[in-house]
């Protein structure tokens, strides 16, 4: 056989390999990858057209509401909001007098409490030779 | 179905079409299946960014190979200088023994099984090439590429690329010298 034979042999080889082919593996990771940013996508603008023009119809409706409101509340909102203030007072006067000067003291017991748990648990595991860790 | 369910399926349809060919041609650049599979996926998340633009372009399939070709060589880029370095030192190595008289005793392979083992001891010996001799052999008998554009890709002499393949093409007449000599 001569080179110029040997060297077709080759040609006609290589030429009649078959294509490698992909592995199994290969689609699903392709597409969770391709699926992965579509999910991501939820923003206001990938939502449907009915959805997008009911969500603009509801802020406009929230604005007009808030708009009407402070420029001429009715007595009923005007009543229930110095309700609401009297009793934001009152809860804030309970919250200085009886909770405040409690809370550091309260703060300090706890952290104590918590210390005093964590070395008596400690003692505990190292005179039971570690058997909380098996 | 929303869009975007749409658009998924017909993605995943794309990519059952052309995985063969763009991991084939991966496979084959690299020598190696992980990396390949990896620069396969990254082909085909490239080509879902432009998924509008491709999926019923004819010129979808070249898109692709000309994609993985470039990732590949990309990849292969981090050993490039180590890969000239070698290739360098191999152009000093001794002649090749001439194979043509044992591949002369050679017969035409006549059974399938035979010929099945032969291809697939030749892939392993495609794979097996060092990477100076593997990619220009795969560029020019499997993308088809000119001598002169696999010197462009990779940027070394015409007369590198030209000897390269022809040591990579010895190795390879000694892997079916060897497999028709073992029958």
């Amino acid at each position: 056989m001569d080179p110029a034979e040997v060297d077709r042999l080759l040609d006609r080889e290589l030429a009649d390999l078959p294509r490698p082919r992909a592995p199994r593996t290969l689609l699903p990771r392709v597409m969770a990858a391709a699926a992965a940013p579509a999910h991501a996508a939820t923003g206001w603008f990938t939502w449907p057209r009915a959805w997008q023009a009911a969500s603009v119809a509801a802020a406009l409706a929230v604005t007009a509401l808030v708009a009407w409101l402070a420029m001429a509340p009715p007595a009923g909102v005007v009543n229930a909001a110095q309700g609401a203030g009297q009793a934001l007072a009152v809860v804030r006067v309970l919250w200085d007098v009886l909770v405040q000067p409690a809370a550091v003291y309260l703060f300090v017991i706890g952290i104590l409490f918590t210390l005093a748990c964590a070395a008596a648990w400690a003692a505990l595991d190292a005179a039971l030779g570690g058997a909380s860790q098996r | 179905m929303t869009d975007i369910a749409r658009d998924i399926a017909r993605f995943e349809a794309f990519v059952c079409e052309f995985q063969d060919m763009v991991f084939a041609t991966a496979v084959r650049l690299l020598g190696r299946d992980s990396d390949a599979e990896d620069i396969a996926q990254t082909v085909f998340m490239k080509a879902f960014e432009r998924f509008a633009d491709i999926a019923d372009n004819p010129g979808a399939p070249g898109w692709l190979k000309t994609t993985t070709t470039h990732l590949c060589l990309n990849h292969l880029s981090r050993y490039r200088a180590r890969w000239r370095f070698f290739s360098e030192m191999a152009d000093d190595d001794g002649a090749m023994p001439r194979l043509e008289e044992r591949i002369a005793r050679l017969a035409s392979a006549g059974e399938e099984l035979e010929r099945l083992e032969r291809q697939e001891r030749l892939e392993r010996a495609i794979r097996r090439l060092p990477d100076h001799q593997r990619v220009p052999l795969v560029l020019f008998h499997f993308e088809e590429m000119t001598y002169q554009a696999i010197a462009e890709a990779l940027g070394i002499s015409l007369a590198k690329v030209r000897s390269d393949i022809h040591r990579g093409r010895e190795a390879l007449k000694q892997e079916l010298s060897v497999t028709h000599g073992s029958r």
